[in-house]
């Protein structure tokens, strides 16, 4: 059984403010806000520029951010994934 | 001409007859009442606004009547009317002036969408914006009074009205709402400061208004840059404490305190990451009245707004 990809929702329209490393993140789309852990906009910056797996979101996010791949990582990276996806933000897509 | 230009009388007859065009900030309001208590507030509290016997344009028709029942007689009571409509229940009789000015606050928060407004009052000092939004029981509006009482700016006591092409804050500096504690404290503080009738058992309690002052008024064209947003609050016995606050919590919380930002969207994200680029922003705890006017008046203008 094939791991889900995710990618940028279909026409999903994002914007970014950034103060001081806080990152505020506004859905244009419905039009709501909200404020992003680092290791959340790491990984939301890394799907927007390339659809991928959660176990790949991992290890790309780890990388980006010089930490360990460890289990409270795996479960910030399912938990955001989740959130993300119904939000609107992201949707599975065709590997 | 200015309210004050006119006899009381004058007024009266203006409102009796709809006659009466007021500027406020950047509206014009065609108000129309027959109701004694309102006519009398408007003629004390708005004493220095602008206002015409015709106008072009008015961008709020409003009406305060006593309901056509028995209600004329028993317990009566008073009705805020937009366009003819009547937006919400009718409220007793003397509540009808505060019943006035949450109506024109309504007007603004649920037509004015060529700007960005918040729930927030708006002081200025050296053309230097500060916005305070805070949850009602916070002391914002006795700190606002406090502030303008002492030489700083009212640009509003309880709208942030935000220019979407500019970011800039402008002015709509009417009467300063005061509830139960807070009008004896402004009333024993500044016995200069005019301070119009209290209405007893509202849903917020005891609501009195007190008149802006002049140059306030004399100056509600121009706008103000945003130099600070500040997130007060009243606790007895505390000390005074102001703190840095995050730039990404304050605009989020600016964002809970807008009546308009789903409607503008992507417009007023961007217009309310302007406000806090350039602004600092803090909480600020207080007890002492006097401690926190004289914390905020030694506060640094950032930067952007220097």
């Amino acid at each position: 059984m094939h791991e889900t990809v995710w990618g940028l929702a279909a026409g999903a329209r994002l914007h970014w403010r950034e103060w001081e490393g806080e990152v505020v993140l506004f859905h244009e789309n419905s039009a709501n806000i909200h404020q992003l852990s680092p290791v959340a906009v790491t990984a939301l910056r890394l799907l927007m520029d390339e659809p991928a797996t959660n176990a790949t979101l991992v290890q790309k996010t780890a990388s980006c951010l010089d930490i360990d791949v460890d289990a409270p990582l795996q479960d910030d990276i399912d938990q955001l994934v989740s959130q993300l996806r119904r939000l609107g933000i992201i949707q599975a897509v065709q590997p | 001409m200015i309210v004050s230009d006119l006899s009381t009388a004058g007024v009266s007859r203006r409102l009796g007859k709809g006659q009466l065009f007021l500027r406020t900030g950047p509206f014009i309001s065609r108000i129309q009442t027959s109701i004694a208590s309102i006519q009398s507030g408007i003629a004390l509290l708005y004493a220095g606004f602008p206002v015409y016997d015709d106008a072009p344009f008015a961008d709020f028709h409003v009406a305060l009547e006593r309901p056509p029942n028995l209600r004329r007689w028993f317990r009566p009571q008073v009705t805020f009317k937009f366009d003819g409509w009547a937006p919400f229940k009718p409220l007793p009789l003397n509540q009808a002036f505060a019943m006035f000015e949450w109506g024109m606050n309504w007007c603004v928060v649920n037509h004015a969408h060529r700007y960005l407004v918040l729930h927030a009052a708006v002081v200025e000092r050296n053309g230097c914006a500060m916005i305070m939004p805070a949850p009602p029981g916070s002391g914002k509006s006795t700190l606002c009074a406090a502030l303008v009482s002492s030489g700083w700016r009212l640009l509003s006591d309880e709208l942030a009205v935000i220019s979407l092409a500019t970011a800039g804050l402008v002015p709509l500096p009417r009467p300063v709402g005061l509830k139960n504690q807070s009008i004896h404290v402004i009333h024993q503080r500044y016995p200069d400061a005019t301070i119009g009738k209290a209405a007893h058992d509202t849903t917020k309690g005891t609501v009195a208004h007190m008149q802006p002052p002049a140059e306030s008024i004399a100056r509600q064209q121009e706008e103000a840059r945003p130099a600070w947003v500040l997130f007060p609050k009243y606790t007895p016995g505390h000390a005074l404490e102001l703190q840095r606050y995050s730039k990404a919590q304050s605009l989020l919380k600016l964002v809970e305190n807008a009546f308009n930002f789903t409607v503008l969207g992507k417009q007023a994200f961007d217009c309310l990451g302007q406000v806090i680029d350039d602004s600092d922003c803090f909480t600020l705890e207080y007890s002492s009245l006097d401690e926190a006017v004289s914390q905020l008046n030694a506060l640094e203008i950032p930067a952007p707004c220097a």
